[in-house]
């Protein structure tokens, strides 16, 4: 809503000016942010789609072992030694910054002591299971990079739309508004000052013939 | 920082067999108190959790995965495959952006 209550003086101009190149330049910034983050976002999409596909065949492939293995040992026997694995994967962090957001990078590495069993009495399909959920693991740390990055991502972008549009559609062109009812105004008084003055002017010399 | 898994007790034999800890949940009960356990712990860094967990306590991950930046939460899908009529990434995206892409 235009602020007409605002007493339409020179000094509120000015006022009204100086705010209205603040936010256009605000919006010109934020406009640049969206955009760049939107650019960011594209270029995350396929890659978070990519590897949520892999992982999801991945893990398929890896069930369908832990299955077979099931089977030819047991849930028991596979429990027993499950428990005993010898193998750690380790998980590091580090962040990318993007106007603000901070963006995850996942590593993962893997610290194994193979044998873990005897092969004797393990059915092949464990090595299968186990290497099925190995690279199960490593696509997870991509996955679980880019789609937490997406998700930061695209929650930024709806904020920074937000920002954009308040500016866009409700400030800016209310201020423009204020501006020129002032401008009216003061044109106005102007005009009428004027006529004043030429009224005055006008009965002077009036007189001042009546004098002559 | 290590991975952990909560879902049925296949997923997470399977993850135990490459040395992943993890907690088999049989309710929405257990799996909230494990999610929570989860992220009080220091040690985690990705927890995983299968597609039918997460649904189950839908309102809790959200608050998780929005309230906190760290340990970082992913859904896998379980034994049974993808769940049926879960947000994909482009919806996911589309609904934040307001666009299409």
């Amino acid at each position: 809503m235009a602020q007409f209550e605002l007493a339409p003086t020179k000094t509120n101009m000015m006022k009204v000016k100086r705010d209205l190149g603040f936010a256009l330049e605000g919006w010109e910034l934020l406009d640049q942010k969206r955009k760049i983050l939107v650019v960011e976002l594209m270029g995350l999409i396929d890659r978070a789609v990519e590897a949520q596909e892999r992982v999801e065949t991945g893990l398929g492939e890896a069930y369908g072992a832990l299955d077979q293995a099931t089977l030819r040992m047991g849930r028991r026997e596979v429990n027993l030694i499950a428990l005993g694995m010898n193998m750690e994967s380790n998980v590091m962090f580090s962040e990318k910054r993007v106007m603000g957001v901070s963006l995850p990078r996942v590593k993962v590495e893997f610290d194994d002591r193979s044998p873990y069993f005897a092969s004797a009495e393990s059915s092949i399909w464990l090595d299968e299971t186990i290497k099925k959920f190995r690279e199960v693991l490593a696509l997870l740390g991509t996955l679980a990079e880019a789609r937490i990055s997406l998700m930061r991502l695209a929650r930024e972008v709806a904020k920074t739309i937000r920002r954009v549009n308040a500016l866009e559609k409700i400030f800016i062109p209310d201020q423009e508004e204020t501006l020129k009812y002032i401008q009216t105004a003061l044109e106005e008084s102007e005009r009428e000052a004027f006529f004043v003055l030429k009224l005055v002017k006008d009965r002077l010399a009036q007189r001042r013939g009546e004098a002559l | 920082m290590k991975f952990y898994v909560i879902g049925d007790e296949n997923t997470v034999t399977g993850f135990r067999l490459v040395g992943i800890e993890g907690e088999a949940v049989e309710s929405a009960d257990e799996a909230r108190e494990a999610l929570t356990k989860a992220f009080e712990s220091s040690e985690i860094g990705i927890i995983l959790i299968t597609e039918r967990v997460a649904s189950s306590v839908r309102a809790e991950m959200e608050a998780f995965v929005f309230g906190y930046s760290f340990p970082l939460i992913i859904e896998i899908p379980d034994r049974r495959g993808a769940l049926e009529g879960r947000t994909s990434i482009r919806q996911l995206v589309n609904s934040a952006v307001g666009v299409k892409v």
